[in-house]
C-alpha cells in the first residue's frame, strides 16, 4: 500500500543496502519496482529483488557491465557489457537465461537507452557508433556514425522521435530514429572535456545523460576543470542543455566544488534534479531546482554525503526513491521523504 | 720526516743514471748521482728522484712560447693574450719563468682558477642547491686568498653546520649532499683520501684487494650521526648531530657483519676515547621536534681534528695538486690509492706528502716547486729512436733485475716488523675493549651498590620521625589522664567521667609501650647499614682498580704509530720493487722495438708510441694535456679577445659603483681589491657560458679524454663560437680584419691564439685563403680564426 | 674474508685507445702507421664481431599496468574489465587492448616476475635504465651509454650511438662516468638532435674551407706530439663533416607515405617509424618515450587510448624489423618504472605498484616466444622466478653479447658493468 509521506528532498536519506562481493558499476530499477539490477566489477548482472532482498545473478557477459535497461512492461531486461555484448533476458524468470545475444559493438558497449515505447533499444560504445535494435527481433534497424570519439552514453527523447548522443569529447549528437537519419549537433558540452598535455591524454565524456520529463531539457553530467588527468583532480558538474536552442543554458555545479565526475543524473517529476558524484571528492546526492522555476538557472538546495563514492544512479518508478551503484561493493537506496522514528 | 735512502737505493740510482748519462745534459748528471735527503730546493730534489728513476731519454726544456701558454693555462686556467705571451718571449731576463710563476701565482686570475677548480672536485657539478654557489665560490675564493691550509679546509668543511651564517659556504659540501652519511663518506674516500670505498658499503670491494668494508664503516662512523635539519620558522638547511649511533653492517656477498665499528681515518688512526657524559648530559643543546640537536662531542669534529694527522691525507692532496700541473697523479687514478696501484715514483710521491704537511698543508709552494721543476717544463715533443742507445740494452735489464733483487730483500724483514706492530697494536687494542666492557659491568655494581645504602639510611630516618611522632602524642594523652584522673577524684558520682579517665589511662600506658618500641628500632645499631657502606666501598674500590689498568690513551696512541709507520716503511718498500718492475719494462719495450724496428715498422711505431707514454708517466717527456671544458672554453673566449671585453665592462661598473672594499682602499691596494672583485664577478659569468661546453665537453677533474662528433657539430654549427668570429670592437677578427699587411696579420693571429710567433710555411697558407676574398675578408677571417681554434694545437695544453 | 665473485678482466671490453686507434685507421688523413698499428690491437677484432648489435628501448612514463598488457587476470578481482586474448605464441595470452602486438609475440618474450620493491617514479625511472640501486649522489650509467660504448661500429661511423626519441616523460640519458661521448643525443618530439643544422651564414664550400685549414693546422701540430687523443680530436671533425652529409637519418619525413600511413600519423606512430630508420642506419641504441600511464583515476579509459595509441606502431616496427632481417641484432625492450596496483581504487584507478610486473623482451639474443616468472592467480605476488631491475639490465647486454659480468676500464678504473650482485636471466637468453 502506498506510501503517504510527502517527497521532501532535504529529508533523503538510506533506506536499504544491499552487501555484494564486487565494487558495484551501475542499477537500474524495472518499470514495476519489484526490482533493482546492477552490475559490478565482476562478468555478472545480478536482480535485486526488493521485497524479498534477495540477489539472483545473470551469467552471459564477458566483461564488466555497464548498461542496463527494461521494456516499459518490465518482461524484459536489456543489459550492455564491455564486452561488446547486448543480451535480452527475461527479467522475471526464476533463473533467466540469455533470450538473446548481440554482438553490438567493437570494443565497450558504453551505454544503452530504451525507447518510450519500447519498440527500440539504442546502444552506444568505442567503436564511436550509436545503433539502433528492435526490441522484438533484435534486428539492427539503425546505425549513426559521426562521432569522432568513443561514444559514451545514449538517451532517447521522451516525447519526440529522437533520440540523442554524447561523446568522450562532449560532441552532442541528435538523431532522428524513425528516419534513421543525423537530426542535428546540439552545442558540445566542451565543459566536460580536456587534452591533459601533461600526460598527454583525453579526459572527459557524459558518464550521465538525461532528458527533463517535459523534453524541454537535457542534462549531461561528467567532469570540468580538469588540473590532473589522471589523479581525477577536476569538479563534477552537469550541463544543462535547452532541447529547444540546441545551447547550454546552465551549469549545475555543486555550491563548494567536489572533485570527481557526475556519474549519474535524472530529473524528478517536482522540478528538481538529481545528480550523483563519485572520485576524489567522495560520494554526494545534490539536488538543483530553478529558481522560482525558472528555467535559466539552478540552485542547489541540498546535498547529502553518502557512506561511499556513487558510480550509478536511477530513480524509482514510484519517484520516491533513487538507487545508487557504489564502490564499496554495496547497492543503496535512498527515500526521498522523512524517515519515520 | 724525508727518507734515508736505502744504500742499496743509491746504488740502484748511480747505475741507471750511469746508463741515462749520454742522454742527460752534463750538469744534471751532477745533480741526479745526489738522493733525496739532499736539503736543495723542493724543485731540485723533485728533479733529482725523477732523473735518477728515468730509464731512456729525458726531453729538453721547452720553448718560452710553450712554456708561458702552458704556465698560463695550469695557474689561471687560460692561455695569456697575445700581449701576455709575446712580452714573456721577448724578455731577456735570466730568471723570467720563476718570475712569471711567481706572478701568476699572486694574481687574481689564480684564485679565480683555484676556485673553479676546488668546486669541481669538491661538488663535482651537482645541481646547486640549499647553499647557493655565489656564497660557496666566495668561501673558497677567500680561502685560497688567505692561503688557508688544505687541511684546514678539508676540515671546516667536514666540521661546517652551516647553521652559523659564516659557516654557511663551508657547509656545502655535506648540504649539497643532502647530509646522506653515505653520499659524504664516499666522496670523504676519495677526496680526502684517495680511496674510492664505495664498493666496500655493501661488500670488500671486489676489485681492491686492501679495500674493507670495516674501512668503509670506521669512516662512516664519524659522520653517520649527522643529518639534514630544517628550521620550521626560518626555513634554513643545516646539519644537526646525535650524540649516539654506531656503524654496522653485514656484507651482503659473505654475511660477514660487525655491528660496532670504531671510527677511524682509512688506513690510519683510530679514534680511541671519546668523552663519556651521563645520560641527559650528552648535548649542549638536546634534539627534539624543531630542535637542532647540537652533542657535547661532535663526531665530525674529532675527524677534521685527525686530517693533519693522517699520512694518507698528505699524500692525496700532494697527489692531487701534482695532477693539476702535470695532468696525471704519481698514483693514478687519484682516487684509487693502494697496494695494486703503485705510484710511478714512490720516493718523489712520499717526498711532496711529507714536505706538504711539514710546510703545513700550503697548496702555493708545492704549484710552484711543481712549476720549477724541469720535469713540468721539458718539451712535449716525443723523443726519436735516434736519441736512445740500444746497444746495451739487455745489459741494463740484468742490471735492474738484479737491483730489483736487492730491493725485494728488504721487504721480508719490514713485513715481519709490521706482523709484530700489529700484534702489538692489537694486544694493547683488545685488552682496552676488554676493559671497557668491564667497565660498564662494575660502573653497574657500583651504582646498586649506592641505592641500597641510600635505601637503609632511608628507612632509619623515616623510623626516628615516627618516634617523635607518637612521643609527642603519648606526653599529651598523658597530660590529659593525669587532669582527667584529679577531675574524678574530685566528683566520684560521675560515672561518665571515671570511665573516660580509666579510657585515657589505658591509651597513655598503649602510647608509652609503642613509643618505647619505635624508639628502640630507630636506636638498632647500623649493622646492615654499615655493611652496605663497606659494599659500596668495595665497589667502587674494584672499578678505580680496573680504571687504573686502562692503558693511557698515549701508549695506546704510540703503539698505533709505530703499526701505521711499519705499515707506511713496508708500502713503500713495496713500491720501490712495483718502480723496479716498471722499469725493467721500460728497458725491455725499448729492446722489443729494437726487434720491430727492424722486422715490422707498424708494430715498431705502436710500440714506440707506448714507450713514449711510459716516458710520459715517468716525467721524462711533458704530457699533452687536453684542455678542460672550462679552460677550453675561456680559452676561446681569451683567444677571440671576448674575455677582455667582458673584463672591461665589469671594471667599468665597478669604476662606476665602487663596493665600500673598494672605497676604503687607496693605490695599490685598491687595484688589487678591485682585481679580486673582478676575478669573482668573472667566476659567475664564465659559469654560464661554460655551462654548454661542460655539457659537450664533460666537466670532471680526472675525467679520461673524450673526442665526440656532438662536440664538432657544436663547435662548427653552434651559434655561441659563431658570435665570437663575427667582427665586433676590439675583438680578435675585428682587429685582424684592420691589419693589411699579411705577415702582421698571421703574426698576430698566431700570438692571440696559439701564445707563439707564426712560422713560414703559416704565411703563405693565410696567403692562399685570403686570395680572392677582398670583398668577404672578415669572414674569411673568422673561418681561419675558427680553424685554429678547432685545430689540436689549441685543444691541448702542450 | 674476501669475495671473489665473478669479477672477469674487461679485454673484451675493448678499450678506448684502440676504438680511436681504429678510428684514425679508418681515417688514414695522417701518413705514420700509428694509426693502423692501433687498429690491429684485439679490441677491435672483438668489436667486429659484435658489429652492428643494437637496442631498441620503449620506456612508458608513468608506470603502464601489467594486467592491461602482458600479464593479464580476467574476471578476477583485479583483473578489471579487460579479456586476454590468444597470440601467436600458443599458450601465451596478453591483455585484448593489444591485438597486433599479439600476432608478433612469436619475436617477443614476456618476463611476468618483476619485483623492483619501489613506488618512486625518479627511483624507477633512475633503476630500470640503469639496472642498480639508486644510490643518493651517485649516477651510473644509462643503459643507452653502455649500449653505445660497447655497440657503435668502428671505423667512420658519425652518428650518436645513444639516441633518445622525447615525447613527454622525462629522462636525459645520462653516461656517468663512461663520459659525454655516451649520453643520450636527444630527439625532442622527434625533432633533430642540436647542431646538425649548419649556420645559415656558413656555405658548405666556405665549411670544408675552413675545415682543410683546420685539417693542416692539425697535421702540423702532428709533426710534433701525435697520440690517440689528438688523432681522435681530428678525427672527430671528419665525423662531424659524415654526419652533416647523412643528416637526413634524422629526417623520418624521408619515409615513404604508405609507411606514414601504417604507423600512424600521430606522435608514437612517427617516433616509431623514425627508430626504424636510425636502427636501419646501425645506431647502437635508440629510445623512445611514450607518455603516459600513471592512471590513479579512470585507469581502464586512459589505457584503452594510451595502448591504443602504442599497439599498431610497435607492432608494425617489431614486424617490420624482422622482415627485413634487423631483429636478428636488434634486440627490443618495452618497459616502465614500475607496475600498478592490482587493487582497483574507488576511482576506477589503478596506483604505484613495484611489487609485481612484468617487462617485455625480444629480438636478438632473447628466446623468442619465451615467457618467464609466474604471479599469483589475481597478481598480487611474484610465485615464479622473481627477478628485478638489476637481471634485466644484465639480460638486456648479455642479449647483445656484452659480458654483463665485466667491468669498463675508463682511464684506469674500473667499474663494473652492471650490478655485480646480479645477473642474466639465462633460461631467457636464446
Amino acid at each position: 500500500m502506498a506510501d503517504a509521506r510527502p517527497i521532501d528532498a532535504t529529508k533523503t536519506h538510506v533506506s536499504l543496502e544491499h552487501k555484494h562481493e564486487r565494487p558495484l558499476v551501475a542499477c537500474r530499477f524495472d518499470p514495476t519496482g519489484r526490482y533493482v539490477f546492477f552490475g559490478a566489477e565482476d562478468n555478472l548482472v545480478q536482480r535485486f529483488d526488493l521485497s524479498a532482498k534477495t540477489a539472483t545473478p545473470l551469467a552471459a557477459h564477458d566483461s564488466w557491465v555497464r548498461a542496463l535497461g527494461c521494456s516499459p512492461s518490465g518482461d524484459v531486461l536489456y543489459s550492455g557489457g564491455y564486452d561488446g555484448r547486448l543480451i535480452f533476458w527475461p527479467a522475471a524468470d526464476e533463473k533467466p537465461r540469455p533470450a538473446r545475444v548481440i554482438d553490438a559493438h567493437q570494443g565497450w558497449l558504453r551505454a544503452l537507452a530504451v525507447s518510450p515505447g519500447g519498440e527500440q533499444i539504442a546502444t552506444c560504445g568505442n567503436d564511436n557508433l550509436v545503433k539502433l535494435w528492435d526490441a522484438a527481433d533484435g534486428k539492427l534497424v539503425a546505425q549513426f556514425a559521426g562521432h569522432a570519439a568513443h561514444v559514451y552514453n545514449v538517451a532517447f527523447h521522451p516525447a519526440g522521435k529522437t533520440l540523442v548522443s554524447c561523446d568522450l569529447k562532449g560532441v552532442l549528437k541528435e538523431w532522428n530514429w524513425a528516419s534513421g537519419k543525423h537530426q542535428r549537433d546540439l552545442n558540445a558540452a566542451e565543459a566536460l572535456y580536456k587534452y591533459d598535455t601533461t600526460f598527454r591524454a583525453d579526459i572527459g565524456g557524459a558518464r550521465g545523460l538525461a532528458f527533463r520529463g517535459d523534453g524541454k531539457q537535457l542534462a549531461v553530467g561528467g567532469i570540468t576543470n580538469v588540473t590532473n588527468a589522471f589523479a581525477g583532480i577536476g569538479n563534477a558538474a552537469v550541463e544543462l542543455l535547452d532541447m529547444a536552442e540546441g545551447k547550454i543554458v546552465v551549469q549545475l555545479e555543486a555550491k563548494e566544488k567536489v572533485n570527481g565526475l557526475a556519474w549519474g543524473v535524472a530529473y524528478h517529476p517536482d522540478g528538481f534534479w538529481i545528480g550523483l558524484t563519485g572520485g576524489g571528492g567522495g560520494g554526494w546526492l545534490y539536488f538543483w531546482k530553478g529558481e522560482g522555476f525558472s528555467e535559466k538557472t539552478a540552485i542547489e538546495f541540498f546535498k547529502l554525503k553518502l557512506p561511499n563514492d556513487g558510480r550509478d544512479l536511477s530513480l524509482s518508478p514510484d519517484k520516491r526513491q533513487v538507487a545508487v551503484a557504489h564502490a564499496d561493493k554495496t547497492l543503496r537506496l535512498y527515500s526521498l521523504f522523512e524517515k519515520t522514528a | 720526516m724525508a727518507r734515508v735512502a736505502t744504500v742499496a737505493a743509491i746504488v740502484f740510482y748511480a747505475l741507471v743514471t750511469a746508463w741515462c748519462a749520454p742522454m742527460v745534459a752534463d750538469d744534471e748528471v751532477g745533480r741526479a748521482t745526489g738522493n733525496g735527503t739532499s736539503k736543495a730546493a723542493l724543485h731540485e730534489r723533485i728533479d733529482e728522484l725523477i732523473e735518477a728513476a728515468a730509464i731512456g731519454p729525458l726531453t729538453p726544456v721547452c720553448s718560452d712560447a710553450d712554456f708561458v701558454r702552458r704556465v698560463f693555462l695550469d695557474l689561471t686556467g687560460v692561455i695569456p693574450t697575445g700581449g701576455q705571451a709575446r712580452a714573456f718571449v721577448v724578455d731577456s731576463r735570466g730568471d723570467k719563468r720563476q718570475r712569471l710563476i711567481d706572478e701568476l701565482l699572486a694574481s687574481a686570475e689564480f684564485l679565480r682558477h683555484m676556485t673553479a677548480t676546488l668546486d669541481v672536485m669538491l661538488i663535482e657539478r651537482r645541481a646547486d642547491k640549499v647553499v647557493n654557489q655565489a656564497d660557496w665560490e666566495a668561501y673558497l675564493y677567500q680561502s685560497v686568498a688567505d692561503s688557508k691550509p688544505l687541511d684546514r679546509l678539508f676540515g671546516e668543511l667536514i666540521q661546517a653546520d652551516g647553521h652559523d651564517e659564516k659557516q654557511r659556504g663551508a657547509a656545502k659540501f655535506a648540504l649539497n649532499r643532502d647530509a646522506e652519511p653515505n653520499a659524504i663518506t664516499r666522496d670523504l674516500g676519495r677526496l680526502a683520501f684517495g680511496m674510492d670505498l664505495q664498493c666496500c658499503q655493501c661488500h670488500d670491494h671486489p676489485l681492491i684487494n686492501d679495500y674493507y668494508q670495516d674501512d668503509y664503516y670506521g669512516l662512516f662512523a664519524f659522520v653517520q650521526r649527522t643529518s639534514l635539519f630544517t628550521d620550521t620558522k626560518t626555513k634554513l638547511v643545516s646539519l644537526a648531530e646525535k650524540a649516539d649511533g654506531e656503524a654496522s653492517f653485514k656484507s651482503v656477498f659473505t654475511g660477514a657483519s660487525q655491528d660496532k665499528t670504531t671510527p677511524r681515518v682509512p688506513k690510519g688512526a683510530v679514534l680511541f676515547v671519546e668523552p663519556q657524559f651521563t645520560k641527559g648530559q650528552e648535548y649542549a643543546v638536546a634534539p627534539a621536534k624543531d630542535v637542532r640537536g647540537v652533542p657535547k662531542f661532535s663526531r665530525r669534529g674529532a675527524l677534521a681534528e685527525m686530517l693533519p694527522g693522517s699520512e694518507e691525507f698528505a699524500r692525496n692532496m700532494a697527489n692531487r695538486l701534482w695532477a693539476l700541473m702535470f695532468g696525471r697523479g704519481i698514483v693514478h687514478p687519484l682516487d684509487f690509492h693502494y697496494a695494486g696501484n703503485p705510484p710511478a715514483n714512490p720516493r718523489l710521491l712520499t717526498l711532496l706528502a711529507d714536505e706538504f704537511s711539514e710546510g703545513g698543508f700550503q697548496v702555493r709552494p708545492l704549484l710552484r716547486a711543481a712549476a720549477l721543476t724541469r720535469a713540468y717544463q721539458r718539451t712535449c715533443e716525443a723523443p726519436q729512436p735516434e736519441m736512445v742507445n740500444f746497444a746495451d740494452v739487455a745489459a741494463r735489464v740484468e742490471q735492474l733485475e738484479r737491483n730489483k733483487l736487492v730491493k725485494q730483500k728488504t721487504v721480508e724483514p719490514l713485513a715481519e716488523a709490521l706482523a709484530q706492530a700489529k700484534a702489538a697494536f692489537k694486544q694493547v687494542r683488545d685488552e682496552d675493549v676488554r676493559i671497557v666492557a668491564e667497565l660498564s659491568g662494575l660502573e653497574k655494581t657500583v651504582a646498586e651498590a649506592r641505592q641500597s645504602l641510600e635505601k637503609i639510611a632511608a628507612d632509619r630516618r623515616n623510623a626516628a620521625e615516627l618516634v617523635t611522632q607518637i612521643e609527642k602524642e603519648a606526653t599529651a594523652v598523658s597530660v590529659a589522664a593525669g587532669k582527667l584522673s584529679v577531675a574524678a577524684t574530685a566528683l566520684p558520682g560521675e560515672k561518665v567521667l571515671i570511665e573516660a579517665a580509666e579510657k585515657v589511662a589505658a591509651r597513655s600506658a598503649e602510647l608509652t609501650v609503642s613509643a618505647e618500641a619505635a624508639r628502640k628500632t630507630s636506636q638498632q645499631p647500623g649493622r646492615v647499614e654499615a655493611d652496605a657502606a663497606q659494599g659500596l666501598a668495595n665497589a667502587e674500590a674494584a672499578l678505580a682498580a680496573v680504571i687504573a689498568k686502562r692503558p693511557a690513551v698515549e701508549s695506546l696512541r704510540k703503539v698505533e704509530q709505530t703499526q701505521l709507520a711499519a705499515q707506511h716503511r713496508l708500502a713503500e718498500a713495496n713500491y720501490g720493487v712495483a718502480q723496479c718492475d716498471a722499469q725493467i719494462a721500460a728497458a725491455k719495450a725499448l729492446g722489443e722495438y729494437a726487434v720491430l724496428a727492424k722486422s715490422d715498422p707498424i708494430k715498431a711505431a705502436a710500440a714506440w708510441s707506448g714507450i713514449v707514454e711510459k716516458w710520459t708517466i715517468a716525467g721524462q717527456v711533458a704530457a699533452l694535456k687536453p684542455l678542460s671544458a672550462d679552460q677550453f672554453a675561456v680559452s676561446a673566449m681569451q683567444a677571440t679577445g671576448i674575455l677582455r671585453g667582458q673584463v672591461a665592462a665589469v671594471d667599468e661598473k665597478l669604476e662606476k659603483k665602487p663596493p665600500e672594499a673598494m672605497k676604503t682602499a687607496e693605490g695599490a691596494e685598491r687595484q688589487r681589491v678591485k682585481l679580486n672583485l673582478i676575478q669573482m664577478e668573472m667566476l659567475g659569468q664564465l659559469r654560464g657560458t661554460n655551462a654548454e661546453f661542460v655539457r659537450q665537453y664533460g666537466g670532471l677533474l680526472g675525467e679520461e679524454f673524450q673526442a665526440t662528433v656532438n662536440q664538432a657539430l657544436f663547435f662548427g654549427n653552434g651559434a655561441t663560437i659563431d658570435a665570437w668570429l663575427k667582427p665586433a670592437g676590439e675583438n680578435l677578427v675585428a682587429r685582424l680584419w684592420k691589419i693589411e699587411d699579411t705577415r702582421a696579420l698571421v703574426d698576430e693571429m698566431s700570438w692571440a691564439v696559439f701564445s707563439r710567433a707564426a712560422l713560414e710555411n703559416e704565411e703563405t697558407a693565410v696567403n692562399d685563403y685570403l686570395k680572392n676574398r677582398t670583398d668577404d675578408r672578415a669572414v674569411a677571417i673568422g673561418e681561419m680564426v675558427w680553424a685554429l681554434l678547432s685545430s689540436s694545437e689549441f685543444r691541448f695544453n702542450h | 674474508m674476501k669475495c671473489q665473485y665473478a669479477c672477469h678482466s674487461a679485454d673484451h671490453l675493448f678499450s678506448r685507445r684502440s676504438l680511436l686507434g681504429a678510428a684514425a685507421g679508418g681515417a688514414a688523413a695522417v701518413a705514420s702507421g700509428l694509426g693502423g698499428a692501433l687498429a690491429a690491437t684485439p679490441g677491435v677484432a672483438e668489436q667486429i664481431k659484435r658489429k652492428h648489435k643494437r637496442i631498441l628501448n620503449v620506456f612508458m612514463h608513468g608506470g603502464v599496468s601489467q594486467l592491461e598488457t602482458w600479464d593479464p587476470k580476467p574476471n578476477t578481482d583485479t583483473g578489471g574489465p579487460f579479456r586476454a586474448i590468444a597470440t601467436s605464441v600458443p599458450g601465451i595470452h596478453i591483455c585484448e587492448l593489444l591485438p597486433h602486438t599479439a600476432k608478433q609475440m612469436h619475436h617477443l618474450a614476456i618476463v611476468r616476475s618483476l619485483n623492483t620493491k619501489n613506488q618512486d617514479h625518479g627511483k624507477g625511472q633512475i633503476e630500470m635504465v640503469t639496472g642498480r640501486n639508486r644510490m643518493l649522489g651517485t649516477d651510473y650509467p644509462h643503459l643507452g651509454a653502455v649500449a653505445a660504448k660497447t655497440l657503435t661500429p668502428e671505423g667512420r661511423f658519425p652518428l650518436p650511438g645513444h639516441i633518445l626519441i622525447r615525447g613527454g616523460g622525462g629522462g636525459t640519458g645520462q653516461a656517468a662516468y663512461l663520459g659525454p661521448k655516451y649520453a643520450a643525443v636527444v630527439m625532442e618530439d622527434g625533432k633533430p638532435p642540436a647542431y646538425t643544422d649548419r649556420l645559415a651564414s656558413l656555405s658548405a664550400e666556405a665549411d670544408a674551407r675552413r675545415s682543410a685549414f683546420r685539417a693542416a693546422a692539425s697535421d702540423r701540430f702532428a709533426g710534433r706530439r701525435r697520440t690517440a687523443d689528438t688523432d681522435a680530436y681530428t678525427f672527430s671533425y671528419d665525423q662531424a663533416a659524415d654526419l652533416l652529409t647523412q643528416r637526413e637519418v634524422f629526417d623520418v619525413a624521408k619515409e615513404p607515405a604508405k609507411d606514414h600511413d601504417r604507423y600512424g600519423k600521430h606522435e608514437f606512430g612517427q617516433h616509431c617509424l623514425l627508430a626504424r630508420r636510425l636502427l636501419e642506419k646501425d645506431v647502437p641504441f635508440v629510445q623512445i618515450n611514450h607518455s603516459n600511464y600513471d592512471t590513479h583515476f579512470e585507469n581502464f579509459d586512459f589505457h584503452i587510448e594510451q595502448l591504443g595509441e602504442f599497439d599498431l606502431p610497435f607492432a608494425t616496427l617489431v614486424a617490420d624489423l624482422a622482415e627485413r632481417g634487423l631483429l636478428e641484432d636488434t634486440l627490443i625492450c618495452v618497459m616502465s618504472e614500475f607496475g600498478r596496483t592490482p587493487k582497483i581504487n574507488s576511482r576506477y584507478g589503478r596506483d604505484h605498484w613495484g611489487t609485481a610486473w612484468s617487462v617485455l623482451l625480444g629480438g636478438a639474443g632473447i628466446q623468442r616466444g619465451a615467457c618467464i616468472g609466474k604471479t599469483n592467480d589475481n597478481g598480487t605476488a611474484v610465485t615464479e622466478r622473481e627477478v628485478d631491475h638489476g637481471h634485466v639490465f644484465h639480460t638486456l647486454l648479455a642479449g647483445i653479447g656484452v659480458d654483463s659480468k665485466g667491468e669498463f676500464d675508463i682511464g684506469g678504473r674500473k667499474f663494473p658493468v652492471a650490478d655485480p650482485a646480479k645477473g642474466p636471466i639465462k633460461e631467457l637468453l636464446a
